[in-house]
Parts: C-alpha cells; sequence; structure tokens
C-alpha cells in the first residue's frame, strides 16, 4: 500500500471512529433506575435537565462544569457519567401532629382535627402514602363512632365518623368524607406519578354524634405508611 | 484503488462495524439489566418497629435471568419469615436473614417481580434508607425506604351523658311524637258522668299527655308517675275522693280513676336513626293491650312512683300517648273542684 493510500485508510478510521463512538452513547437512554435525562448534548452548548423536581445544567463539550447543580433536596453535577453516579435513591416522609382531639363531640356540629403527612422523593416514578386502621373510633367497651358513607359528608347531628384530604397530591379517588374501616385496608391519602419535594397533604378527621351516641371516651390510631416508586 | 486495496478496506471496515455492533450490543446488555418500578410497602415506617411486613415490588428488563439476585436493606435487621416470590415466567426462590432478601430467579423475564412474606425491624433512625439489588442473576438498581420518628395519629373524642324530657297535657286532636316540646298543662276532664266513662278524647277536646325522652344512656332510661292524691279530690273537702284503682276496664256507672298508655300504634314511637334507638315499653299496670279514647282499661294511680314506660337503651324522640280515664256511680258527692297532681320523672341508666 502506498503511503498516501495508508494515510486515507487512516483518515477514513480516524473518522469512522469519530463518528461511532459518540453514537455509542447518544444511541442509548440516558438514565438509570432513577435518574433520566431528558436533553442532553454531547458536543458542545449544553442544555437542560429538567424533571418534576430539579433542574440541572448539562455538560458542554462532554466536561461537567458542576454549577449549580443542587436545591433543598437535590445534588448532581453535570454530564452524563456525573448522572449515572448521582442521584441516590432518596425518600423522606413525615407525619404531624401524632394526635388529633375533638374534644367534647357536639350534637349541633361537626368535630374536626387535621394532620399533614409530608414527604420528599427523587422516586421516578413517584410515590403514594396510605393510611390503615386496625381498630375502630371506639370506648373501651367496643362502642364506636358510626362510618360515614363513602364519599359522603359528615354532618351535624348525624352519627357519622370519617376522614378526607386535601392538598396538591391529596389522592383523587378519596371524595368528600370517607370510612375507617377497622379492618386494617389501606385507606388512599396522596398519590403523585413524579419525584417531589415536601409534598404535603392534609388529612382531616370528621365526627358527628346524634343523640344515642353512648358517651364515654373515644380513640382510634392510624398509621400512616409512604412508598417510593423508584 | 486497486483491488487488494478495496479488500483491505473492506476488511477494515467489516471490523469496525463488528466492534461498533459488539459495544453497542454490551451497552445495551449492561443497562438492560436495571430493574424499574422498584418499591417495598411496608406496614410501618416508625423506627425501631419490629415484625414490619414488606411487600417488594419490581420490573424485570427485557432478558431472562437466572441465578441470585440480593436486596440488602441498609439500616434494618431481624429478616425473619418465609417470603414467597413470583416473575412474570419462571420462578423465584426467596430467603430473608439480617437485612437481606435473597431471591434465586429461574428463568425470569421481564415484568413483574413480587416478594412477600417477610418482615424486619425497621431502622433505628429516621431517615431515608437504601435498598441495594445485586446479584449473579445480573440485575441491578436500588431504591429508598423512609423511616420516620412516628407514623400514627391518635384521635381521641369523648361523648357526653345527655338526657331530655318533655311532658305536658295536648291538644286532644294532636297526636304525641317525636316532635312534642310541651312541658305542664292541665288536663281538664270536666263534668264527670255516670252515663259514661271521662277520657281523654278528641270527641270531646278532653286533652291527652304526651310524654318524650331523648338519652344516649346505655341502659336506657324510665319514666314514672306518682300521683299526689293517689284519687281525684275535692280541693274544698278532702275527704271527699274519687279512688284511684286499676280497671279492666273502667265501666260506666263504676266510681274509678285511673291512666293508661295508649295502645295504638301510633300512640308509642321513636326516631328512626343510626345507630337505631329502641321503641317505648309500657309498663304494668299502664300496659293494658285496650287503651284508647273508647277503650277504658286503666291502672292504678299511687303516691309511690311507678314506672310508666321504659326504654331499654338509647333512644331519640321516644314517645308515648297518656290517657287519663275516670267515672262516679250515683253516690259520688257533687264538687267542682275534684283534682289531682301527677308527676312525671324520667331516669336514665348510664
Amino acid at each position: 500500500m502506498k503511503s498516501a493510500h495508508k494515510k486515507l485508510v487512516i483518515k477514513i478510521l480516524v473518522g469512522l471512529m469519530l463518528l461511532s463512538a459518540p453514537r455509542v452513547v447518544l444511541g442509548d437512554t440516558m438514565s438509570s433506575s432513577s435518574f433520566v435525562i431528558t436533553g442532553d448534548d454531547l458536543t458542545a452548548g449544553g442544555g437542560n435537565i429538567n424533571s418534576a423536581s430539579f433542574i440541572a445544567e448539562s455538560e458542554v463539550g462532554g466536561k461537567a462544569p458542576g454549577e449549580d447543580l443542587a436545591s433543598a433536596s437535590f445534588k448532581a453535577c453535570a454530564g452524563y457519567p456525573c448522572a449515572l453516579n448521582s442521584s441516590a435513591p432518596s425518600i423522606s416522609f413525615a407525619v404531624s401532629p401524632s394526635t388529633v382531639n375533638f374534644g367534647t363531640l357536639s350534637l349541633n356540629a361537626v368535630s374536626s382535627g387535621s394532620a399533614v403527612e409530608t414527604v420528599t422523593t427523587n422516586a421516578s416514578n413517584g410515590y403514594y402514602v396510605i393510611m390503615y386502621a386496625n381498630g375502630e373510633m371506639q370506648q373501651a367497651n367496643g362502642q364506636y363512632l358510626p362510618h360515614v358513607s363513602s364519599h359522603g359528608t359528615v354532618t351535624a347531628g348525624v352519627a357519622g365518623y370519617g376522614y378526607s384530604v386535601s392538598g396538591t397530591d391529596a389522592d383523587p379517588s378519596v371524595i368528600n368524607d370517607n370510612p375507617i374501616p377497622a379492618n386494617g385496608s389501606n385507606l388512599g391519602v396522596a398519590i403523585n406519578a413524579g419525584p417531589v419535594i415536601g409534598s404535603s397533604v392534609t388529612v382531616t378527621f370528621k365526627a358527628a354524634i346524634n343523640y344515642l351516641i353512648t358517651p364515654g371516651n373515644y380513640s382510634q390510631t392510624v398509621h400512616l405508611v409512604a412508598v417510593g416508586l423508584f | 484503488m486497486r483491488t487488494d486495496q478495496k479488500n483491505i478496506l473492506a476488511k477494515i471496515l467489516t471490523i469496525i462495524v463488528i466492534a461498533v455492533s459488539v459495544f453497542q450490543s454490551g451497552s445495551l446488555s449492561a443497562l438492560a439489566a436495571a430493574a424499574t418500578g422498584m418499591s417495598d410497602t411496608m406496614s410501618r415506617n416508625k423506627i425501631s418497629v419490629p415484625g414490619v411486613t414488606h411487600s417488594v415490588s419490581m420490573t424485570l428488563p427485557s432478558g431472562t435471568f437466572t441465578g441470585a439476585l440480593t436486596l440488602t436493606y441498609a439500616n434494618f435487621s431481624a429478616f425473619a419469615g418465609s417470603p414467597t416470590g413470583a416473575c412474570a415466567t419462571g420462578t423465584v426462590a426467596a430467603s430473608a436473614t439480617s437485612n437481606v432478601l435473597t431471591l434465586t430467579l429461574t428463568g425470569c423475564t421481564a415484568g413483574t417481580l413480587t416478594v412477600t412474606g417477610f418482615t424486619g425491624t425497621n431502622p433505628v433512625a429516621a431517615g431515608s434508607n437504601t435498598v441495594t439489588l445485586a446479584g449473579a442473576a445480573g440485575i441491578t438498581g436500588s431504591f429508598a425506604l423512609a423511616s420516620v420518628t412516628d407514623d400514627q395519629i391518635g384521635i381521641t373524642a369523648s361523648v357526653e351523658p345527655s338526657i331530655t324530657f318533655n311532658v305536658g297535657a295536648e291538644s286532644s286532636t294532636t297526636p304525641c311524637a317525636g316532635t312534642f316540646a310541651g312541658n305542664g298543662g292541665t288536663v281538664a276532664l270536666g263534668t264527670l258522668s255516670t252515663a259514661a266513662v271521662t277520657s281523654s278524647d278528641a270527641t270531646t277536646s278532653i286533652y291527652h299527655i304526651c310524654t318524650r325522652v331523648t338519652t344516649n344512656a346505655v341502659s336506657g332510661a324510665a319514666v314514672t308517675v306518682s300521683s299526689l292524691n293517689a284519687a281525684l279530690k275535692s280541693t274544698g273537702t278532702p275527704a271527699d275522693v274519687i279512688t284511684s284503682a286499676t280497671a279492666s276496664p273502667l265501666l260506666p256507672g263504676v266510681t274509678g280513676y285511673g291512666m293508661c298508655v295508649g295502645s295504638a300504634g301510633t300512640d308509642i314511637g321513636f326516631d328512626s336513626t343510626v345507630p337505631i334507638g329502641v321503641t317505648p315499653v309500657r309498663a304494668s299496670p299502664f300496659d293494658h293491650a285496650d287503651c284508647t279514647s273508647a277503650l277504658h282499661n286503666i291502672g292504678i294511680l299511687t303516691v309511690a312512683p311507678q314506672s310508666v314506660w321504659t326504654l331499654s337503651a338509647p333512644s331519640q324522640n321516644a314517645f308515648a300517648r297518656l290517657y287519663i280515664k275516670a267515672g262516679i256511680s250515683g253516690t259520688v258527692r257533687p264538687h267542682t273542684d275534684y283534682a289531682d297532681t301527677l308527676t312525671f320523672v324520667a331516669t336514665g341508666t348510664f
């Protein structure tokens, strides 16, 4: 092979390698189990990496400038290599307060009290929060407050006990007031299909009585469970 | 370009294509091993709680997986139980010890993999706890579980004991009902006759007595009556009385005075509510089957309190209609001031 031909071959090889190498990366989804880059740029100029809970600058020229890639609940560096190693799965959950006291129930009004649950997670598929009870709103002797009907309304003078939810992530299946059965079945509280930062849902418990509700002290304990979907 | 040179170039290009293909497929294979949709629904998020149940779910990527898949739960402990697993196609054997869930996959294909039936003790500190997937099956990934200081809400309330009572004379044209709200009053029997029994009656406009009780007393309530004189007594001549006595029935021309609880279906009742209340039960001697404006089976009124009707449990707006009746013989001395005072008391048993 002549020298000119050899140079030509080498140039072709280099050219092909330059063309093919980036495709190996660009041809794949830039994701891990917990992170997806929706807009990336391997050459120059950079692009934004966006999701419901964060915005990050992408790399320029394949490097990772690593600036401004942080928020209260998220830190990242720029560049695909960084993305592969960043965003460790995380979920935090809080419920407050831990007690709701209606006081003395009235024949003339609905008694209510609220608690707030808050979730922060980078789970790519979001999260949900459920609630359950293993007992009625009842006295030690077993006398309990009747359940409000599903999707009903707790009304003054009509014996009924239940809960409702409100907030951006409030479970849409929980319409109006709903009963809290004692059989431990899961009740909807909150749901979101993407990462969230400090998403709060208020759970409001309501009770009303008529003249027939047995006097005494009533109590119930409900548990809330948060599940991230990574 | 000569033929041999073309062949060389063709071989080089072939090698490049193969190399690129291998590189690409290798890359895809590595990514395909990452599970998605990973979650673990626990029964409790509270720190340090033992015996918390777990329910794991994830989606396996394309491919067929055989071998070990371990899920290591950071900060959890005391895994126990007999977990069972399932995948879309293939089998899953599972065991749980310490803080590791070990699955042995055999021919599991893409789709949902679930594991239930094991418990553990939650982390001692609040925070986010990573679960890492690894093992020879080649499935990777990680997800997180929350542990919180408290995950429960205690709800408390109290209900006070309650009883309300109304008793009063009611127009003879107005039946008693759960809405009765009168208090006190007079039942004027008018001029008694030897020819007929005088009774609370719409046709004679002689009032009846309505009683109404609402209570949440667990053991119900009782309405009692006591008579001031146990008779209709002349105010001016106290020695002249029309003595009360039980009569079944009180007949015209016979001296007598008494009371009964109406026996018609509409004479007693209560509100239909949730929870369900109870109906009033007439008490002896005022409970004869025939007590209407025309049927005069009466019970004796005494100074000592007697039960008129009772409730065996809470009831809302329980009511009963009472008839007052009197008759005289030809020997009853004439006066215009025969009278008696009846005092009713409702007592709840809480």
